[in-house]
């Protein structure tokens, strides 16, 4: 109580302040000279992690990001972490980030699982078994043409639809549903025929039977079941993302499960929480290669990527591309068109921005090009008066 | 708060050239250079001038 009325008058935020209040309890000290020094300390080191006003946070950020990002794998494709599962790691994955893609090209989820369900095994699987999507191919031996009869025949694999828990009425619907078949039933066998049948027709339609959905969510091909040895809990993760119906799946602890798609995260859980994912995914990508980006580096660039509200790409259609001034665009790319643009309806630029300045010649608006002199009026006035100390 | 480091630039920088010019001196000082002189100036606070924010359009 005495500590939070002492630290009320600091400028230390409400994080910091908890987190030394939690020390110092911890380590018992009631020494009130001791503590008044640990305070001013601890003050002056939030002091010296500030950034200073007009600091040219953008380029130091750039820079910050970019050099480390040299030294990162050009390789593509890499399998870390966990087992068998195929993820984007390194240059290519930031690429993808920064470029706020509709779908990562190796979309991942990581599904937590409910107090109920997270320390059980056979649970466990439950809920992967739920979840997993399950297409006709998974459940057929066999699809073929039937040249004899012009029909596609589909034969079903009674084990595997066991297991899976699927009637054959369930995979006549399905696939009713999705074309306009007429499917006639013979023990195991579907035919399944078509108006006009010849070669082309019925070979082009084999693929789209085969991935014709059956049960569990869509999108998500295979999970692993892996056990946190820390928790001794079950964390499932996903091949493929499709966060809005796996948190319809029972047993899934929607308050912690995530996936690597931050377009997913923003339309599902809205613009902090993709916030929050591109630093995270940034954060992940760049330690996972063994490199230490100050994270204030990367919520920079995530905060201009979601002020608008919505997930915007840096770039050309992006942040880049959306200047307000006329000159900054020019001077990113496609110079000429505009110019041509801007002249044609009278655009003014303001030379607020740094480059704005750079390209007619003037001091930039950051560090010193900030500031104006003016006269000391009360020094002319011939009064002194106590400045503060600097 | 006090000034910045780019404020505090901006000002000795401005009051350098300002003793350069061959303005008088706020301070009793050995030094003979005027960028020696404008940053003790500055540490004794008793440069004539002050900072502001750049008004922006």
């Amino acid at each position: 109580m005495d500590l939070e009325k002492k630290l009320e008058n600091t400028i230390l935020p409400p994080s910091i302040r908890k987190e030394l209040i939690d020390r110092i309890t911890k380590e018992n000290i009631t020494d009130e000279e001791i503590i008044d020094e640990i305070i001013s300390e601890t003050v002056k080191a939030y002091k010296k992690t500030l950034v200073e006003p007009n600091e040219a946070v953008g380029i130091v950020a750039a820079q910050s990001i970019g050099e480390p990002s040299t030294q990162m794998t050009m390789r593509t494709f890499h399998y870390a972490g966990v087992a068998e599962l195929n993820v984007t790691l390194g240059l290519p994955r930031m690429i993808e980030i920064v470029d706020a893609r509709k779908e990562p090209s190796t979309p991942i989820m990581t599904i937590y699982l409910t107090e109920d369900y997270r320390y059980d095994r056979n649970k466990a699987e439950e809920v992967a078994r739920n979840i997993e999507s399950i297409t006709v191919e998974d459940i057929v031996d066999d699809i073929s043409i039937d040249l004899v009869n012009n029909c596609i025949n589909v034969i079903l694999n009674r084990e595997k639809m066991a297991k899976r828990d699927i009637t054959v009425d369930d995979v006549v619907n399905a696939i009713k549903k999705k074309m306009k078949l007429k499917i006639e039933v013979d023990g195991n066998v579907l035919r399944l025929i078509i108006k006009s049948p010849s070669l082309r027709a019925l070979s082009k339609r084999i693929p789209k039977v085969k991935s014709i959905h059956l049960k569990g969510v869509p999108n998500i091909s295979r999970i692993i079941i892996r056990r946190d040895d820390t928790t001794g809990e079950y964390v499932l993760y996903s091949q493929g993302s499709n966060l809005r119906e796996v948190f319809k799946i029972e047993g899934v602890d929607t308050t912690r499960t995530t996936t690597n798609n931050i377009i997913e995260i923003q339309e599902v859980l809205g613009i902090e929480a993709a916030r929050n994912a591109i630093i995270k995914e940034m954060r992940d990508t760049l330690n996972q290669q063994g490199l230490t980006v100050d994270i204030r580096h990367l919520m920079l660039v995530a905060d201009m990527m979601t002020a608008d509200g919505v997930v915007k790409p840096i770039g050309r259609h992006g942040i880049s591309g959306e200047k307000a001034s006329v000159l900054a665009r020019a001077a990113f790319e496609e110079t000429v068109k505009h110019l041509y643009n801007a002249a044609q309806r009278g655009e003014v630029d303001r030379l607020n921005g740094v480059i704005e300045n750079i390209i007619v010649g003037k001091p930039v608006s950051v560090g010193t090009g900030c500031v104006d002199v003016y006269m000391d009026r009360e020094y002319e006035e011939g009064k002194t008066k106590e400045r503060e100390k600097v | 708060m006090g000034y910045t480091r780019f404020e505090k630039a901006r000002i000795i920088g401005a009051r350098s050239l300002q003793i350069s010019d061959g303005a008088y001196l706020t301070v009793d000082t050995e030094k003979d250079s005027s960028l020696e002189i404008a940053k003790e100036e500055f540490e004794r606070e008793k440069i004539p001038l002050i900072a502001k924010p750049k008004k922006r359009n």
